[in-house]
């Protein structure tokens, strides 16, 4: 190891007649020589160090790196039985590793003493069981500092209940405060329970975030009307605390009382008062003389707004009902906040597309624009709405635009690796993929829609059921039967065999093609896919129904009239007649039992093969159905049969018997 | 053949449709059974106190689970114009169903075929180097290139650096696989300095070598100082450079005693000014016929003379010193 | 060893001259010492190894069909770590962690486990790398492998990677029979 800046600090020194010496220019430690290599006596110029933080260097290996659409989630483990296919899978297993190891750091917690071996050097603090609050522990005020520091709720308000209030510091007391207000004086789910809060936050999305869970009259409104001298940053808190929890009208009340009181508030006060505005505020002119007027105090206040104030108000306009207001209050902002020189956040984006592409609303291409612009330069993550825009703009995607150009750009976006943090939690994930799969299915031919499809499916997303039909209907519409086994297995997979559109919606895409590709069976062992699909089909739901009967479990799924009749088509097409026959049977076993009609077309098909191959059996068995289903041309196929067919006696019976039963075509209409 | 078959499975389908009852809502068999067995009973029905095995789920026996569909192994979904390094990005125990090659290990009778990847623990134990191919390894290169800084132009020669940078300090560090990362032997430092690039005169330059002893490499010149006797490499690194700073400005140094350097301290063998110069001047000076032809006689003399005391006595230096003896005091034969 | 066998041999020499000099005393107690018993060293090895059955079915891993001589040759080690490298630290421990990993895999992964546990260290880094079989349902896999990781990283105070490979049944495993 050389030591460049070493040598040249105590070159100096060290080397006394004078041959060396060093100079400080510009920064850099100059080495200059004048004796030997005279000739080439040229300064030497180490470069700086280039300053890295303690993750750098991982992150730049990161990002050599791209998602796999062959595998798994990094989360899971990578092994076929593993590695989950649908989305309850997907949720169930990430979910059960989680629970494992939050069984693990129970026991961690119940056994805490025989934890504390010290192994690690240096030590990791993570890996010790977290000290328990006891009788003997002795409360002061740096315990609460310390539980308010590392975000212990229930522990720092037992300190604090503990404490004689009239002895903790007021600058203890006001981030106590603070962190009560901003915890809503409840336990978060820890950190480190990453799958929960992704699967959980998703749930929570789905509402809105209008419901209060404030606690009203709680610890932080006791302490607050504790204080003895209030302070504006007491009244922050309390507003700011009440606004992330949903308590609009309790904050306004405290915001007005503290104007009263000649306080100033700060810009996260303003910011959350934004926020609340169009809460408070019910009809869209006064929401914009309150945002107007939170401005301009801002503006004598001499307090800059940022892009949070910015996101805020728009999201207060966004509530207005009258869009025409909306819009031009909107654009009015997004110039204003230009020319004071506030860069628009992702969350903005959403702001401005809930307001300009309402449901029923014109057709508006803003995304058009906001996509070029970001396509520019992506702003940073800035806030809680930014996680937002890209489930909300591929809904705006497919839904208002149907600009499939448009979507691919997007995602494309969102596929750089520094972009995958906006994709916010499971719900908007499914949000976005679905859309865009529609989106896809829609607008894209088959191939390559279907290369999309295998780069998404089921790795990166799962599809749901009414997702799943839309994508074979697609598939069928365009006649793409080549693709139907491959949509058959994913459809195992994704734990969508037991549904019974989804397996209408198969066979009649087995149906969509033109009889068997000689290209694709050459070997005369081999099956063509389509044919095998159906067979896998047929004893599929054979196997479903039979298991359910066993068990004595109630199933939605039947066989149904036309399902059977694709599926004979489907076999008639193949010249499979075995299992056609097969097909026969279910159709006279469950008769009336089925829910659709079994088609008239496809049975004078079968009926046809029978006489063919002279199987009078099944033919008797077509007959039978179609008696009782009361079609118009039993008799014209009965005759045909008895003609063209040997019977032997009991067969005349049974087919004479079967027409004195049936009811004459009049009768029936 | 199929028309047997159809009839078997017709046969069949009668005998169903007839103890079939028709109805969209089943009635499981089992069900039936119970239902028989509870109305066999005479008309003293016991009460079972003990859980009835036969009417108990659990008498199943263990519950078998319903098996999910086993994917087929990932490899054969993957395109061959894959990205490999992000399939494999980190280290990780091989795994049959990700790597699309046909492996095969361990030892079998000559002639056999070893066992394949799947369910091979061998594959598993041997460290692999998949997250290693020169791709991945160029790509991670690039990306680390930003915080690299370029080597000095002026620097493009050994000798330079050497000239610009003479002290080299060499540490090590000790990776283990152990949730330590300390190893005492990483606060040891070596300082390595060329003894010329310090241009010291022939008084200092002694006055350093018997400081520093075996410290230093005559053969290489190099003198090499290692500190490992604080507990850290910074406090190491300081020592051994305030070594260096004490040796150098010591050896330029005169003190008054190093004037009573006589003969016997001298470290080698210097013919001006010893005892061998002055007797033989002496002997001239008593044989003065041969006294002005000797200049180069005196001077082969001394080189022998010194030869002989600074590298050793073996036949050959004997044999010279003898000839110059000899030319020296003009003896014949 | 002969060193050590003769030191203790001099030393129960001495035990024995001072049993006699108390049984002559003629006391009801005499010390039950134990007497070293000296026959030709049993240079039997049997670890690692397995006796054929007589019926020929028993099955062998390729694991155990080869002997611990072959290590090295035929297999390989099934721990891997710097501790037997020149000046490795932590030697003893690691081979007490290792136990206690095996013991707690194999006991948490009951019966599901058809091969050796691998354990293979880097940094602070403990990969447990083995083969199970699909007898539990995936999710309660996934319980077990979050519990499993969480709780000896807690306890090893390393980060842990669980690797498994699953086989639909043990007999995947099975190498031969004898």
């Amino acid at each position: 190891m050389s030591c460049p800046n070493l040598n040249s600090l105590i070159v100096q020194h060290l080397f006394k007649n004078g041959r060396f010496h060093s100079v400080w220019k510009s920064g850099r430690p100059v080495v200059t020589n004048r004796h030997s290599f005279s000739s080439e006596a040229k300064e030497i110029v180490i470069p700086k160090y280039i300053p890295r933080g303690p993750t750098d260097i991982l992150e730049a290996l990161a990002s050599t790196v791209k998602r796999d659409p062959t595998g798994p989630h990094y989360k899971f483990h990578d092994d076929p039985y593993l590695i989950p296919a649908s989305s309850h899978a997907k949720r169930t297993y990430a979910l059960a590793q989680e629970a494992g190891r939050k069984a693990a750091s129970w026991i961690k917690q119940e056994h805490a003493d025989l934890f504390n071996q010290r192994n690690a050097e240096p030590f990791i603090e993570a890996f010790s069981p977290v000290e328990k609050l006891t009788e003997t522990t002795p409360m002061t005020e740096d315990l609460l500092k310390k539980y308010i520091r590392t975000s212990q709720v229930a522990n720092a308000i037992h300190v604090y209940g503990k404490l004689d209030s009239s002895e903790i510091s007021s600058a203890t007391k006001q981030s106590f405060l603070e962190f009560i207000s901003f915890y809503n004086e409840e336990d978060q789910l820890s950190e480190e329970l990453i799958e929960e809060r992704w699967f959980r936050s998703g749930v929570k999305g789905m509402r809105d975030q209008v419901k209060s869970t404030w606690k009203s009259n709680g610890l932080a409104e006791r302490i607050f009307s504790g204080l003895d001298t209030i302070t504006p940053e007491a009244y922050h808190a309390l507003i700011c605390g009440m606004v992330k929890h949903g308590q609009a009208v309790g904050a306004w009340e405290h915001y007005n009382q503290m104007l009263a009181d000649g306080f100033q508030p700060d810009l996260m006060t303003y910011n959350s008062i934004l926020k609340i505005s169009g809460i408070i505020r019910e009809d869209g002119e006064y929401i914009i003389t309150l945002i107007n007027d939170i401005l301009t105090s801002m503006a004598h206040a001499g307090i800059k707004p940022d892009v949070r104030s910015l996101n805020a108000a728009l999201q207060s306009i966004s509530r207005m009902p009258i869009t025409r207001v909306a819009r031009e209050k909107a654009s009015r902002l997004m110039s204003d906040f230009k020319s004071i020189g506030v860069q628009p956040s992702l969350g903005t984006y959403t702001s401005l597309l809930k307001i300009f592409c309402r449901d029923k609303g014109p057709r508006s291409n803003i995304l058009i624009d906001i996509v070029r612009r970001i396509e520019i330069e992506m702003p940073p993550i800035q806030d809680v709405e930014d996680v937002t825009f890209f489930s909300e703009a591929m809904k705006n995607c497919n839904y208002h635009l149907d600009d499939v150009q448009l979507a691919k750009r997007l995602h494309s976006l969102l596929s750089s690796s520094q972009n995958q943090v906006f994709i916010g939690d499971s719900y908007k994930e499914s949000v976005y993929y679905r859309s865009f799969l529609l989106l896809l299915s829609r607008a894209e031919g088959p191939e390559a829609f279907m290369e999309m499809y295998r780069h998404l499916v089921p790795h990166i997303y799962t599809p749901e059921q009414n997702v799943f039909e839309n994508v074979i209907k697609s598939i069928s519409s365009s006649s793409a039967i080549q693709y139907v086994p491959e949509l058959w297995s994913d459809a195992r997979y994704f734990e969508l065999s037991e549904r019974d559109s989804v397996l209408e919606a198969l066979l009649e895409a087995l149906t969509c093609g033109s009889g068997p590709d000689p290209t694709i069976v050459v070997d005369k062992n081999d099956v063509d896919p389509v044919l095998a699909t159906a067979r896998a089909i047929m004893s599929h739901v054979n196997q479903v129904i039979k298991t359910a009967e066993e068990k004595d479990r109630t199933i939605s799924l039947r066989w149904t009239g036309s399902m059977l009749g694709n599926l004979m088509k489907v076999f008639l097409q193949y010249g499979d007649l075995d299992s056609a026959d097969e097909v026969m049977m279910k159709v006279n076993q469950l008769k009336n039992q089925l829910s659709s009609y079994f088609p008239l077309a496809t049975l004078n098909i079968f009926v046809e093969k029978c006489i063919e191959r002279q199987n009078s059996a099944t033919a008797l068995m077509a007959i039978d159905y179609a008696a009782e289903m009361g079609y118009e041309n039993v008799t014209t196929m009965a005759q045909r049969i008895s003609e063209q067919l040997k019977l032997d006696e009991k067969q005349q019976q049974k087919l004479s018997s079967i027409l004195s039963n049936a009811p004459t075509p009049s009768e029936t209409s | 053949m199929s028309a047997i078959v159809n009839l078997r499975v017709f046969r069949n389908f009668q005998q169903f449709v007839s103890i079939r009852p028709i109805s969209n809502y089943p009635t499981s068999f089992r069900k039936n059974e119970e239902i028989q067995k509870v109305d066999g009973d005479d008309e003293f029905r016991s009460l079972d106190l003990s859980p009835n095995k036969s009417l108990n789920m659990r008498s199943y026996g263990r519950k078998v689970y319903k098996r999910a569909a086993v994917h087929p192994p990932r490899s054969n979904k993957m395109p061959t114009d894959q990205d490999w390094p992000s399939v494999w990005p980190v280290a990780r125990s091989f795994h049959p169903a990700s790597v699309p090659l046909p492996l095969h290990q361990g030892w079998v009778v000559p002639g056999a075929t070893p066992p394949g990847k799947f369910a091979n623990a061998e594959l598993m134990k041997i460290p692999n180097f998949l997250h290693l191919t020169p791709p991945a390894i160029e790509r991670q290169c690039q990306a680390l290139k930003k915080f690299c800084t370029e080597w000095p132009k002026e620097l493009n020669t050994n000798e330079k650096i050497e000239n610009h940078f003479p002290i080299t300090i060499t540490t090590s560090d000790y990776l283990h696989s152990s949730p330590s990362l300390r190893d005492a032997r990483a606060r040891i430092v070596t300082l390595q300095l060329k003894l010329s690039s310090l241009k010291l005169d022939s008084h200092a330059k002694d006055k350093l070598l018997r400081l520093v002893k075996e410290r230093y490499n005559p053969e290489t010149d190099v003198l090499t100082i290692v500190s490992e006797r604080c507990p850290l490499r910074k406090q190491n690194l300081d020592y051994a450079m305030y070594l260096l700073n004490v040796l150098i400005s010591e050896s330029w140094k005169t003190e008054p005693w190093e004037n009573e350097k006589c003969e016997a301290d001298m470290e080698k063998y210097v013919w001006e000014g010893s005892q061998s110069q002055r007797t033989v001047e002496q002997l001239l000076q008593r044989m003065p016929d041969r006294e002005k032809a000797m200049p180069e006689v005196i001077e082969q003399y001394a080189r022998n003379v010194t030869r002989f005391h600074n590298e050793g006595e073996d036949a050959e230096k004997i044999s010279d010193y003898k000839e110059s003896v000899k030319k020296l005091l003009g003896l014949q034969a | 060893m002969a060193a050590i066998l003769s030191g203790l041999f001099y030393s129960s020499d001495v035990y024995l001259s001072l049993s006699s000099v108390q049984s002559t005393d003629k006391v009801a107690v005499v010390p039950q010492l134990r007497q070293f018993h000296a026959s030709a060293a049993c240079c039997k090895v049997q670890s690692g190894r397995y006796k054929i059955s007589p019926k020929r079915d028993k099955a062998l891993t390729y694991e155990m069909a080869n002997p611990p001589h072959f290590i090295a040759h035929r297999k390989s080690w099934n721990s891997w770590d710097t501790t037997s490298l020149l000046e490795g630290q932590r030697a003893a421990e690691t081979s007490v962690e290792d136990v206690f990993i095996r013991r707690f895999v194999s006991g948490t992964w009951h019966d599901q486990l058809c091969s050796e546990i691998i354990i293979k260290r880097q940094h602070n880094l403990i990969r447990i790398a083995g083969i199970i079989k699909q007898g539990l349902a995936a999710r309660k896999m996934y319980f077990l492998i979050g519990y499993t990781e969480e709780l000896l990283s807690n306890w090893l105070q390393c980060p842990v990677k669980l690797e498994l490979q699953t086989v639909e049944n043990k007999e995947a495993t099975v190498f031969k029979y004898i």
